[in-house]
């Protein structure tokens, strides 16, 4: 009897090569739960998100063969991943959608409705990561969603350190300046007190 | 501490990675600068709004789908894991010229060696130097296709022979000029063509060669009253 803890990522992807369908199972249910958050952040639907991960495993399945153990198998495994996740956002870039919901929030509200709630900031925040860019969105994603380190995060993407950085604060500044204007009452109400600052 | 700085500080203190006397500075800086406070309060609203994004559950039946549409997919080179060459099968194939090669060379060797063997097989310190082997050569039937070798080799140049002239033959059908130049030829050195040309056309000479009388001068001894007619 394996032990799901036990067994490390590589010890499970040479099982894997063997045909070891119950170390492939340990496997999936690993990764899938991450995978799932990340590629459902990138594409905003659970379906495709899900048609995604099934995509990403059976890839795994088919070519785990060829896996390099000299890379994290982690890495490997969100490569495809994410590869899998910008094919489907370049496809659905060249069908347009528009969302309704936007239409109707521009319709019905005005511009510069204050945050007086701060659990709304939450529901904000989810249609801003989605309009972030595509190379913003993925290193946010995966560093403040999926906390990965950025040393895993510049592998995944195959980009340096430093602009791994970057694009992860571009994208905070990004959000932040989204949000920033109605959150200028919630500012005004919490003046003063350097607690919610999380400073001290 | 200037803004700048302050803001790099504020992003560091985002992945929590501000020592404690840094902290205390930024502390000392946002305490007075407005902007940067609400740089630093915006920047924790988006961590805990990440935080608290809704989270969707994949189905629960996420591992069977996957499973019926492992085995259901097609055995491709790609997919099948009992066609992925194995590292014994790579090398054998990687090697596999290398002793197609061997092989061949043996062959030669082995054919080689029995010729000579066969031909010098009444030489005593041959077949002792070459022991077992020119023995096993000496036991084999006589082939019997070196004579007939020799006789296709014959038919076959006279076959070429005879293909070559009548290549001359078809080429000089229709020239007139080289057939005759041709004829004069061979009837100086050889008395003509004999009866293969008997069938071919006659020229006009051929035609005042036949009509022409030839009157021979006739030598008479002396004193001979016989006439020559």
């Amino acid at each position: 009897m394996l032990s799901r803890e036990k067994l490390s990522d590589t010890d499970l992807m040479k099982r894997i090569q063997k045909e070891d369908m119950v170390a492939f199972n340990i496997f999936v249910d690993r990764y899938k739960n991450r995978l799932f958050t990340v590629i459902n952040r990138m594409l905003d639907s659970s379906e495709e998100a899900e048609e995604i991960v099934q995509e990403t495993f059976l890839r795994v399945y088919q070519h785990c063969s060829t896996f390099d153990f000299r890379f994290a198998v982690s890495t490997w495994v969100y490569t495809i991943a994410l590869n899998l996740a910008r094919n489907e956002l370049r496809r659905k870039k060249r069908i347009k959608f528009f969302d309704i919901e936007d239409f109707k929030e521009k319709l019905s509200a005005p511009e510069k409705k204050p945050i007086s709630d701060p659990s709304k900031i939450a529901n904000l925040l989810g249609k801003a990561v989605r309009k972030l860019p595509d190379k913003y969105k993925e290193a946010f994603i995966l560093r403040d969603i999926d906390q990965l380190s950025y040393e895993e995060i510049a592998q995944i993407l195959s980009v340096p350190l430093g602009t791994v950085k970057s694009r992860v604060n571009r994208a905070r500044n990004l959000l932040r300046d989204q949000l920033k204007p109605r959150m200028e009452e919630y500012y005004e109400l919490s003046k003063g007190s350097l607690l919610h600052l999380g400073v001290l | 501490m200037n803004c700048r700085k302050a803001r790099s500080y504020i992003l560091a203190s985002y992945d929590e990675e501000l020592s404690r006397s840094e902290k205390k500075e930024l502390l000392k800086h946002i305490e007075n600068c407005t902007r940067c406070q609400k740089e630093k309060l915006y920047l924790e609203q988006v961590r805990a709004g990440v935080k608290g994004l809704p989270e969707a559950r994949l189905s629960d039946d996420f591992n069977n789908k996957l499973f019926a549409r492992i085995y259901s997919a097609p055995h491709t080179e790609a997919t099948k894991m009992s066609n992925v060459p194995s590292v014994l099968a790579y090398h054998f194939r990687m090697i596999t010229p290398v002793l197609a090669a061997a092989v061949a060379v043996f062959v030669l060797v082995w054919v080689g060696v029995g010729q000579f063997a066969a031909n010098n097989s009444d030489n005593p310190q041959i077949a002792d130097v070459e022991g077992q082997l020119i023995q096993r050569v000496n036991e084999r039937p006589v082939p019997m296709i070196e004579e007939s070798y020799s006789y296709s080799a014959n038919g076959l140049a006279f076959s070429v022979a005879k293909l070559e002239s009548l290549q001359v033959a078809a080429s000089l059908k229709d020239n007139e000029l080289l057939f005759r130049r041709l004829r004069l030829e061979a009837a100086r050195n050889f008395g003509g063509f004999g009866n293969g040309l008997n069938g071919m056309r006659k020229t006009g000479d051929d035609e005042y060669n036949a009509q022409r009388k030839y009157i021979y001068p006739v030598v008479r001894p002396a004193g001979s009253d016989r006439q020559p007619y």
